[in-house]
């Protein structure tokens, strides 16, 4: 072993920590996000929401746009499929590598039916919401117990 | 690299002195819980560049502030599900972010910029000079 081979890993770490080294608050909670997916194999966490007329469906896709995302409805399952690909700068070095690329698809069941055709999907700072109408048969839910009554 | 001779040095912040606890004090009336984003830093011959997931928040709510050699960056990100009636599964939770990162004399304070798009925000740390304390404009990119 050799004082040289000691020296270059020496002098490295001396360049960068004089640049932008330590992020240094590792002590603060990396609570799971969205983006850390719930596993590798049913992709981003999901929050859901509804009041009397739709379903929200909400997660956090840093770095994707609309286009980069499929959505599928059919009858009350939804399938959410997507990708990202760091962009990482031209010409530089890694430093530090602490967000990843992700591809995912998952599938959700949903608490009522929905109008399909007016389903809208919005993207903003990196946040999808897709708003889901509910069906008409899944409001008469609500009253079915008047329904009753006429029989 | 010597993480416990740091001193945060701020009297409005709480003491990072726990893995769980953060701040608390500094918002009341939200989760008292901050979210470290995840950070990616490159280096090229004349800057770094550091690129955070910080989805939910906006370019006005994102502050950056250098002071004593450490670049500290919050989100604030707002309460959206106020108008989206009742929860029916929480999977994530939604709070501000927070980081601190120590920048060294090789960056020039002076210079630095950043930009929020798409949920990430870009910061460009030009090398060289000397590191003072400044405030950093966060602007959007809207193309």
């Amino acid at each position: 072993m050799t004082t040289q081979t000691m020296s270059t890993p020496t002098t490295a770490m001396g360049r960068v920590r004089d640049g932008v080294d330590r992020l240094f608050d590792s002590m603060l909670p990396a609570v799971a996000r969205t983006f850390n997916m719930i596993s590798a194999h049913e992709g981003p966490a999901i929050n859901m929401l509804e009041d009397d007329f739709n379903v929200y469906i909400e997660t956090e896709l840093p770095g994707v746009t609309l286009d980069d995302i499929e959505l599928t409805i059919t009858n009350d399952v939804l399938t959410v499929a997507g990708s990202r690909d760091i962009d990482v700068p031209a010409d530089t070095s890694v430093l530090r590598r602490e967000r990843a690329d992700f591809s995912f698809e998952r599938t959700i069941r949903l608490p009522s039916m929905i109008e399909i055709d007016a389903v809208e999907a919005t993207m903003r700072h990196g946040v999808l919401t897709v708003t889901l109408p509910k069906s008409e048969e899944s409001r008469t839910r609500h009253v079915s117990v008047t329904q009753e009554s006429i029989d | 690299m010597n993480c416990q001779t740091i001193n945060y040095g701020h009297d409005t912040h709480a003491q990072y002195d726990s893995a769980t606890k953060v701040r608390g004090h500094l918002h009341p009336t939200k989760d008292p819980q901050a979210y470290r984003a995840p950070v990616d830093v490159y280096e090229s011959t004349d800057e770094y560049i550091l690129l955070a997931d910080m989805p939910g928040t906006s370019s006005d709510d994102i502050e950056i502030v250098i002071d004593g050699g450490t670049l500290e960056i919050t989100g604030t990100v707002r309460d959206r599900y106020a108008t989206l009636g009742r929860a029916i599964s929480r999977e994530y939770g939604v709070g501000d972010y927070h980081r601190h990162i120590r920048i060294g004399k090789g960056v020039n304070a002076d210079g630095i910029t950043a930009v929020y798009r798409d949920g990430i925000l870009r910061v460009n740390l030009p090398r060289h000079g000397e590191s003072i304390q400044r405030t950093v404009q966060v602007n959007e990119d809207r193309s």
